[in-house]
């Protein structure tokens, strides 16, 4: 119990300080003061505020955000600061400074877990040579690609020399075309797969299938050459056009809606260890 | 980039084949490949990753880090800091301990913790102009102003049909899903009905585009044996 | 209707050698038809148009041998569009894939050889290659680019005058006109924490499977333009050579065997419907 007690806690603390970065203004808003730059010294920043001059000492703790001209804040010391800037001035509320530090830890703590894929699939082919399992072979040859691997991503960004030679290989005539070819095998599986099942057995499917054929049609040239007679409205790639931004976009848009509600009750639940299920319930 | 020798095409055009052969049945050339390719891979990745982010993002700050601490506590010796961070993420490979298995709930935790703090920012701000940009005129002038208070533009009757069906197809969609369960309401009932229609169009343009998609990646490499290997067209 | 049910149950393989078969024939017989280009591409191509001087762009070049039937054509007219104008500009991966910096190398090497010899890395463009975090990468970006970046993909230290002089006027977001990431299925975090915080255009050139759920953003103005599947790279292409003789993208080289590709799944269901309803009709 105290373990999880423990582990809930970290995670809190790990998602308070995200929570807080985005609720809590970079600068204390009571004492924030908003004008126009009149001039600036290392001791002070003179601000024009509501017609009025007012002079701001320049401390270790005043965060200095200029108006861009999109409408969001950038922070600026004090010296880079021009007369004309619209700023916004204030005592900081520490958090954004924070931002870079934070982030740094969790991208070192999250690269951490570089090996668990490699450490994983060793565990598995090593088990496959010790007991001596059908193609075995096969898992000595994964251990010497993997050495192959490391070396070629040695020749990575290599100027010249053998390492880069290694890299060429791998890369180019290994592993680009072996991946994209084991990829490609979806696009027969997918052709079998609706050749066997796309059936118009009701409306609904129906609708499906003509939809699914404009936007195959419209987005290649034999769409744009069989109907560029036509009317503008129905030729095959403005039938497409429209599928894609209007029917399809407003019903994506209605989907995404509820993954919005969704996630954020997701993340609230794991933000709170409220979840609950296999990963979550087991002993610890 | 130096001419390439016909054997590298070979070669290219040899593993290509090989796995295209279980186009024809499931073979030990084919699952051979498959442990080639994803040894380079894993191999590949594993080293790059190493090169480009946690050597210079906390190897290098570290070890600088320490040369600072051991020179007198040296401005800089703040990076030593970072080897806490390292001990911190040995915790992920207690995933292979039954034993210590709660140690990389530690590190599973704060990550996931992390993720789920930002998960407000990251959804309002994605989905406010999302919700913006759903409330459009009903009776839309030709540049998409309302009728009150927009631009001089004349009316649209196309802009305006296609405001009422991109709104009554986002309001469909989300009482299907609102209401997934059974509804005794008849105008729930007919609104779900409908936006499950409106889902099925969308559904065609997702099927289409992978369609596209999945072939792509065949034509990259018919491309390849036809033009680069056989050198024809 | 015997043999009219039959249509159903055509083994796999016919299908799988018809894809074969109609997708090579452009290739042998080399076609090119002109393309129908959409609002999406297009105001991609009007948008880097109109890229002040001064300003660089970043492409994240997240892809690898997973998609790159669609990614490489996609890059390749944007490079060579930047090239062209000598727009600077800055490659990186981010969180996706590590093998993405080394695709675009490929895909650069190859135009600046064959058509821009006179372009120079470190001056027109620079490769940071990988970094990992997503949107905490992506907050580092914006706010001071060396804090995720201490070298280029050489090797080379962002401070490095001599071998990056492109990378001495690139401090933060305020340097960067637009952000354009490729990959299968692109971050959808660029749009928070990018366009969201700082306003800065983002642009998406993904997967057509992916576009899908992407399009509702092109209305919202969250995504300045994107390109989808080999057609946006063919559309693109055709943008940037409106003469259909000097095009030679990978996007061109792809669309009209694309075309034949979709004709024969089309076909492939329309068969398969008409042997269900065959059979139906036969059982009575």
């Amino acid at each position: 119990m105290t373990k999880r007690r423990f582990i809930a806690l970290v995670t809190f603390l790990a998602g308070l300080y995200y929570f807080l970065e985005f609720v809590v203004p970079p600068t204390i808003p009571w004492r924030t003061v908003r004008g126009e730059v009149v001039s600036v010294s290392p001791q002070s920043i003179t601000l024009l505020v509501n017609g009025q001059q007012q002079q701001i000492p320049v401390e270790p703790t005043l965060k200095v955000y200029r108006e861009r001209p999109t409408g969001a804040p950038e922070s600026v010391e004090p010296a880079q600061l021009r007369p004309g800037d619209r700023v916004s001035a204030g005592p900081t509320t520490y958090l954004s400074d924070w931002l870079t530090p934070v982030n740094n830890f969790f991208i070192v703590l999250g690269s951490m877990a570089w090996g668990m894929g490699l450490i994983s699939l060793a565990m598995v082919h090593s088990g496959n040579i010790r007991r001596r399992r059908p193609e075995w072979y096969g898992s000595v040859v994964f251990f010497l690609a993997v050495g192959g691997g490391i070396v070629a991503g040695l020749g990575y960004g290599a100027e010249g020399g053998w390492l880069k030679e290694a890299n060429d290989v791998v890369f180019n005539y290994l592993l680009r075309p072996m991946s994209s070819t084991v990829f490609s095998l979806l696009a027969f599986h997918m052709a079998t797969a609706s050749y066997r099942a796309f059936r118009v057995k009701s409306g609904e499917a129906a609708l499906m299938m003509t939809s699914a054929f404009v936007v195959m049609l419209g987005q290649i040239p034999i769409g744009l050459w069989l109907t560029h007679g036509l009317p503008s409205f129905l030729q095959l790639p403005v039938m497409a056009q429209w599928v894609l931004y209007i029917a399809n976009s407003a019903a994506v848009r209605g989907m995404w809606f509820g993954m919005m509600v969704g996630a954020i009750a997701v993340g609230l639940r794991f933000w709170l260890s409220l979840e609950r299920g296999a990963f979550f319930d087991r002993e610890l | 980039m130096e001419e390439i020798a016909p054997w590298q095409i070979w070669l290219a055009a040899i593993v290509t084949l090989g796995i295209y052969s279980y186009l024809i049945s499931d073979n030990k050339l084919y699952r051979l490949l498959l442990n080639v390719m994803i040894g380079l891979g894993v191999g590949y990745n594993f080293i790059i990753m190493w090169k480009q982010v946690l050597q210079p993002l906390w190897w290098e700050p570290m070890t600088r880090g320490f040369a600072a601490v051991f020179n007198g506590f040296a401005p800089g010796s703040a990076g030593a800091l970072w080897v806490l961070v390292g001990l911190l993420g040995t915790l992920w490979y207690f995933q292979f301990s039954r034993k210590y298995l709660w140690l990389s709930r530690i590190v599973i935790g704060m990550t996931l913790g992390a993720g789920a703090g930002v998960v407000f920012k990251q959804q309002l701000l994605m989905n406010m102009p999302q919700i913006a940009d759903s409330f459009r005129p009903l009776i839309a002038r030709a540049d998409g102003t309302p009728l009150v208070g927009g631009s001089d533009a004349p009316l649209s009757l196309w802009m305006s049909l296609n405001n009422i069906i991109f709104v009554g197809t986002i309001v469909c969609v989300m009482v299907y899903f609102f209401f997934s369960f059974e509804h005794k309401w008849a105008p729930v009932r007919h609104t779900a009905r409908l936006g499950r229609w409106l889902l099925m169009v969308s559904f065609g343009a997702f099927f289409g585009n992978t369609v596209m998609t999945r072939m792509a990646v065949f034509l990259e490499r018919l491309q390849f044996l036809l033009m680069d290997w056989l050198r024809v067209g | 209707m015997e043999w009219l049910a039959r249509l159903q149950s055509i083994d796999r393989r016919w299908i799988y050698a018809a894809i074969w078969v109609a997708c090579a024939l452009p290739f042998v017989v080399n076609i090119k038809l002109p393309v129908y280009v959409s609002p999406e591409t297009r105001r991609l191509y009007e948008f880097i148009e109109k890229c002040p001087p001064g300003k660089v762009i970043l492409v994240d070049s997240a892809w690898d041998a997973g998609s790159q039937g669609e990614n490489w054509g996609q890059v390749e007219v944007v490079f060579e569009h930047l090239l062209r104008k000598r727009i600077p500009f800055i490659i990186t991966s981010v969180e996706i894939t590590p093998l993405g910096p080394q695709f675009a190398d490929q895909v650069i090497e190859r135009l600046v050889r064959e058509k821009f010899p006179d372009r120079k890395y470190g001056v027109d463009w620079v490769n940071l290659g990988y970094t990992k975090g997503s949107w905490q990468a992506m907050q580092q970006i914006a706010k001071d680019i060396r804090q995720q970046y201490k070298k280029d993909s050489r090797g080379y230290s962002l401070d490095d005058a001599e071998h990056l002089p492109l990378m001495q006027r690139v401090r933060n977001i305020e340097d960067i006109y637009l952000i354009y990431s490729v990959t299968y299925s692109p971050l959808e975090d660029w749009i928070p924490f990018i366009h969201g915080v700082y306003g800065t255009p983002i642009a998406f050139g993904c997967a057509g499977i992916q576009s899908t759920t992407y399009y509702r953003y092109l209305l919202s103005g969250q995504l300045v333009g994107m390109l989808v599947g080999v057609r946006g790279a063919a559309e693109y292409d055709a943008l940037l050579h409106p003469n259909l003789r000097d095009r030679n993208s990978m996007g061109t080289k792809l669309i009209v065997p694309q075309a034949f590709g979709h004709l024969v799944i089309i076909v492939a269901v329309i068969l398969g419907n008409i042997g269900y309803f065959a059979a139906r009709r036969r059982k009575g």
